[in-house]
């Protein structure tokens, strides 16, 4: 998690009004004494006297100054699904307790009421989300009050803070690969002769080739006069050239219902914006964990793409990348797809619920280029859908299942990130692995 | 397992973490029951209690407490000086007593009417607020039974006895609770 900037605050004086509870309970005290005095009842003015005498101790202590709220970084290093933060409170001297409101989303989280000592006060409180990229941890106000609870400050500014959220990643087996692999080193075998790979043949010594590449026995077994010598050749290593396409105009989840934008999907449930950062960082993982070279798209935006690379720092640049990819204005419409690196193998994530990213897709294995679509439409709940609800997202349905038929008619591979990902993955893997060095199919 | 037509309420997305705290339901049942006890209290200084009187008194309480309104709250403080007022002189213990219910009942009241349902109350905020009504206390009930005796009321050896201990208990409330700001 990074963090951004806070604001927060106090500048202009805060008034401190009287609670009306304890206003109530003076002007009755005074109506019994009153009474006492005007039907010589001393017990009833006995009862009276506590209630003026109150408000009038507790107003009197009511503390002067401007509550302040300000929101800073826990030193818990946070933990996935969870952002930490603190709550800095300070008061004026006299505060007895502090009313503190978190809100997320426009909506009121959670409230409490807070001791306050020495005039400062840090309350430590848990996000529990499941978001990722740039968000808000909470708006946080405050309300102070007096001994008693018989006074109260007016509710100091909010203050907030906003935190990037890295997508988290989880472990995956065996990976596609690309139809054709590059250079002569990484974790694949290729088609080419070479070294570090397994046995490709074996040849008769010729010029260039290494003297501890001999073969004796096969040597003696085929040329016992010693004529010829004869070597064994190996498959040369070599590199994937992976590209993650990541589809930001949609960042959907899974009620149908916050798809118009009237409400926000809950915490709790990831978007499709939120899979496809999980998945794309996922496989960004593991590809570079095999030495691949893996670069960055995104379909959202006319942006220069995050050219292929290796080793940790490209994952952190991924991660980064992925982080602060969201749905920016009205989406860009697409000539033709963008270009990538030849023989690259193209992985699209996106939730293929209108014809831009299907079409791209389409157009990169027309060209070549060996394309993976995953699928990151959350699994829709439809309970609280109305009929007219229920009937509109069939249709979306039905166009999207098309969609998703063309694709593969277009020999474009699909993959939905749902339940057990690595191994829908580990299948296209073993498809292409007929033969050593082929690489992919 | 929840039901399509009674969807249950999402959990809380943000938790503060705090020092021994309780629900803010229970404030307001204890300010409930503070309302109730002083009611009752007041009427039995004149007359009987029965279950209808306390069916209403219990009903007035939790109108009074469970949703805290400052005029509610000073209705039903009238409505026990008025009892007391018509049902005669009461006896110094019950007299006492109500001193201390009618003061309990403010500050139960103004610190309910801050807290919602599901919020959050930290035990040190009750601790001194029950600290500071302590404080007055010594006061208003020493000044009380002066009042009292004062008026011509005697003291029985029982209700010395009682005096004492409703004065002691306040003090050492007064002492061993923690001033706010501590």
């Amino acid at each position: 998690m990074t963090t951004g900037p806070s604001s927060s605050a106090v500048d202009a004086p805060v008034a401190w009004s009287r609670a009306r509870t304890t206003a109530w309970g003076a002007v009755v005290g005074c109506v019994l004494l009153v009474a006492a005095a005007w039907t010589g009842r001393p017990d009833v003015g006995a009862i009276g006297a506590p209630l003026v005498v109150w408000a009038a101790w507790t107003w009197a202590r009511r503390p002067a100054g401007d509550p302040a709220v300000h929101l800073v970084d826990d030193d818990v290093a946070p933990q996935p699904g969870q952002l930490r933060a603190r709550v800095r409170v300070e008061a004026p001297a006299g505060t007895a307790a502090v009313v503190l409101g978190l809100r997320r989303n426009n909506r009121t989280q959670a409230r409490a009421l807070v001791r306050v000592t020495g005039q400062v006060r840090e309350v430590p409180f848990v996000v529990h989300t499941v978001r990722t990229g740039p968000q808000s941890v909470a708006d946080v106000d405050a309300t102070a009050l007096g001994p008693g609870a018989s006074s109260v400050s007016e509710t100091a500014d909010p203050a907030d803070r906003s935190a990037l959220v890295l997508p988290s990643v989880r472990p995956l087996g065996a990976l596609p690969l690309p139809a054709r692999l590059r250079g002569l080193s990484g974790g694949h075998e290729s088609r080419r002769p070479g070294e570090g790979g397994g046995l490709r043949d074996v040849h008769p010594y010729a010029p260039g080739d290494r003297l501890r590449r001999i073969d004796w026995r096969v040597t003696a077994r085929r040329s016992p006069q010693l004529r010829e010598l004869y070597v064994r050749r190996e498959h040369a290593l070599a590199e994937a050239v992976v590209m993650l396409v990541v589809d930001s105009r949609d960042d959907v989840g899974p009620d149908p219902r916050t798809w118009r934008g009237l409400m926000r999907p809950r915490a709790q449930d990831p978007t499709s914006l939120d899979l496809a950062r999980t998945a794309a960082a996922s496989l960004a993982q593991a590809y570079l964990a095999a030495g691949d070279r893996v670069g960055l798209d995104d379909l959202g935006v006319l942006r220069r793409p995050l050219p292929p690379g290796g080793g940790r720092r490209q994952l952190d640049r991924i991660r980064n990348a992925l982080a602060v990819t969201r749905p920016e204005g009205d989406p860009v419409r697409r000539t033709r797809a963008p270009q990538l690196p030849s023989g690259a193998l193209v992985l699209v994530f996106s939730t293929f619920l209108d014809d831009a990213a299907a079409s791209a897709a389409a157009q990169w294995r027309a060209a070549g280029h060996r394309v993976v679509a995953v699928d990151v439409l959350p699994t829709l709940r439809e309970q609280l859908l109305d009929d007219r609800e229920h009937l509109a997202l069939r249709f979306v349905r039905l166009a999207r299942e098309d969609r998703l038929a063309a694709l593969e008619d277009a020999d474009v591979e699909l993959v939905t990130w749902h339940g057990d990902p690595q191994v829908a993955f580990a299948g296209l893997a073993r498809r292409a692995q007929r033969r050593a060095g082929a690489g992919a199919r | 397992m929840s039901l399509p037509w009674f969807p249950t309420p999402p959990a809380p997305e943000a938790e503060p973490v705090l020092d021994r705290a309780v629900p803010g339901a229970l404030v307001r049942a204890g300010a409930a029951v503070l309302v109730t006890t002083m009611l009752l209290v007041a009427w039995s200084a004149a007359w009987p209690v029965g279950p209808v009187t306390v069916l209403v008194m219990v009903l007035a309480g939790v109108l009074t407490g469970l949703l805290p309104s400052p005029a509610r709250v000073g209705v039903a403080l009238l409505a026990a000086g008025v009892l007391v007022l018509v049902g005669g002189p009461a006896s110094v213990v019950r007299t006492l007593t109500l001193v201390l219910l009618v003061h309990l009942v403010v500050w139960a009241s103004a610190t309910a009417g801050r807290v919602t349902w599901r919020m959050r109350v930290e035990l040190g905020v009750l601790r001194d607020g029950l600290a500071d009504v302590a404080r007055v206390q010594v006061g208003a009930q020493t000044l009380a039974v002066v009042a009292l005796v004062v008026g011509g009321r005697d003291l029985a050896a029982g209700d010395v006895v009682r005096v004492v201990a409703i004065l002691a208990a306040a003090a050492v409330a007064a002492v061993v609770l923690p001033r706010s700001g501590d």
